[in-house]
């Protein structure tokens, strides 16, 4: 009897917790996190992984998981934990696969990475990183996370929706401005 | 009409239907001004997208892992292997604090010679993490002839033996909860044994006694080292470690006394590690 009442107090938690992390509550994600640590990475360990591959793609398979449930393309039919690890599993195998190609063609194909993306990456990564912590925040909750404009506006405390798509857009503006400017710089110097 | 930053943002945020995408699509494959402006916007969107993942990334990494304590056969293990550390931690402090109280005696093979280890006989105070109690055997009396006196008085700061079930305190505390437990009630001091061998009498071959508070083995012990373990908790009690075999010494046997093995491998276990701790 104790234990069914423990049951269904569990379910609702996993309900409860996903809600959170829909809306971006990235508390909840590191409960996730926590609890599915050891059951997650213990799947990669046992199939020939590390230790530090397996927190990695225990963390890639997490974000995954979030960016779908934030942006509200996730329906979950399972449990947080089947979903996440069905991800892990399709991550590993593919990383795995990756490995074995890179062995087989002994590097041949490292070398044709676009070396002026890696430079221009590289300008844009540091204008981001000039940005202020609320612009950033904005324009990553709307590109990465997919996050609904309310959702955004609720987790930065913003008025309401208006308030929130005018940020975004000004916030955008000034990261384009950056990244111009700094890549006229560049190719002036060239 | 849209202007075309929007219908950019919109392509690379999936939010164009189908058929808007598609006319998109041919646009840019005749535009090369659109098609410039669509991959700088690409990238941006891009790298934002990759600052984010590296966000949630280095604050997951920031997650304490906890072990999980569960009722597993191996969680158990783990349990023991830890309390078993934090005994070997206390002895670790304690033996650095004090002088031997494991006497380790290498006995030159001469016979008749009675050898006696001078032992520091300083005393302090000192917390001791471990208390042996326990119940002497029934002492055998042997109707030898000798007699020795027991001399008290060199002995008069010690704690006189009370029999006790060693397994009453054994069983009846987790080994951490006692060890803390005797370290805040017993403030004893130490004091060193004299041992000496004698395989002079051929009856006796593996037997001891003590005299005048020295210990005297009887037997051939000087074909092997041995060591002496003397416990002191709110009583004392010494044992006798000789080929991987641990021996009750009870300072009360005056008259010549067997050697018998414990066998109480809980006991056994504590004392291994009291012992290792020592070296």
């Amino acid at each position: 009897m104790a234990l069914k009442v423990f049951k269904l107090k569990a379910e609702v938690d996993e309900n409860e917790i996903f809600e959170r992390i829909q809306k971006g509550d990235e508390k909840a994600l590191e409960i996730i996190y926590q609890k599915y640590y050891r059951m997650m990475t213990k799947l990669v360990v046992s199939n020939s992984g590390t230790e530090d591959e397996a927190r990695d793609i225990y963390q890639d398979a997490l974000i995954v998981f979030w960016q779908k449930a934030t942006s509200g393309n996730l329906v979950l039919t399972s449990k947080i934990s089947t979903y996440i690890y069905s991800v892990c599993q399709n991550l590993w195998r593919k990383e795995l696969e990756r490995k074995k190609r890179l062995t087989n063609e002994e590097k041949d194909s490292s070398e044709t990475i676009d070396h002026d993306s890696g430079e221009r990456n590289k300008i844009i990564a540091l204008c981001i990183d000039q940005l202020g912590d609320t612009c950033k925040k904005v324009l990553m909750y709307y590109y990465f996370d997919d996050m609904s404009m309310q959702d955004i506006a609720d987790k930065l405390g913003f008025a309401n929706t208006d308030t929130a798509k005018t940020k975004k857009y000004k916030c955008k503006q000034k990261l384009d401005e950056l990244v111009k400017s700094q890549y006229s710089e560049q190719d002036f110097l060239d | 009409m849209r202007k075309p930053e929007e219908i950019i943002e919109n392509y690379l945020t999936n939010k164009l239907s189908s058929s808007e995408r598609e006319a998109f699509e041919n646009q840019l494959a005749s535009d090369a001004g659109l098609k410039s402006q669509t991959e700088f916007q690409s990238a941006i969107v891009e790298s934002l997208k990759k600052a984010r993942v590296a966000q949630l990334k280095a604050n997951l990494n920031n997650v304490k892992i906890e072990t999980p304590i569960l009722i597993s056969p191996q969680a158990k293990i783990a349990a023991s292997v830890a309390i078993i550390s934090g005994f070997i931690l206390l002895f670790y402090f304690f033996s650095k604090d004090t002088e031997l109280a494991t006497t380790i005696v290498k006995e030159p093979a001469i016979e008749n010679t009675l050898i006696q280890q001078a032992k520091p006989s300083q005393e302090r105070k000192i917390d001791k993490p471990i208390s042996g109690t326990i119940t002497p055997d029934n002492p055998v009396s042997s109707n030898k002839t000798i007699k020795p006196v027991v001399d008290q008085s060199a002995k008069a700061t010690r704690t006189p033996i009370q029999p006790i079930d060693p397994t009453q305190e054994f069983e009846s505390n987790s080994p951490l909860e006692q060890s803390s437990e005797i370290v805040e009630r017993n403030k004893v001091s130490i004091a060193n044994i004299v041992a000496e061998t004698d395989s002079s009498d051929k009856k006796y071959t593996f037997h001891y006694k003590f005299h005048k508070g020295k210990l005297i083995l009887y037997g051939s012990f000087d074909k092997s080292l041995y060591e002496i373990l003397e416990i002191n908790g709110e009583n004392r009690t010494v044992f006798l470690f000789y080929k991987d075999s641990y021996y009750l010494l009870d300072e009360n046997q005056t008259k010549i006394k067997m050697l018998e093995p414990i066998q109480d491998k809980t006991l056994i276990e504590r004392l291994n590690v009291y012992r290792l701790s020592k070296k």
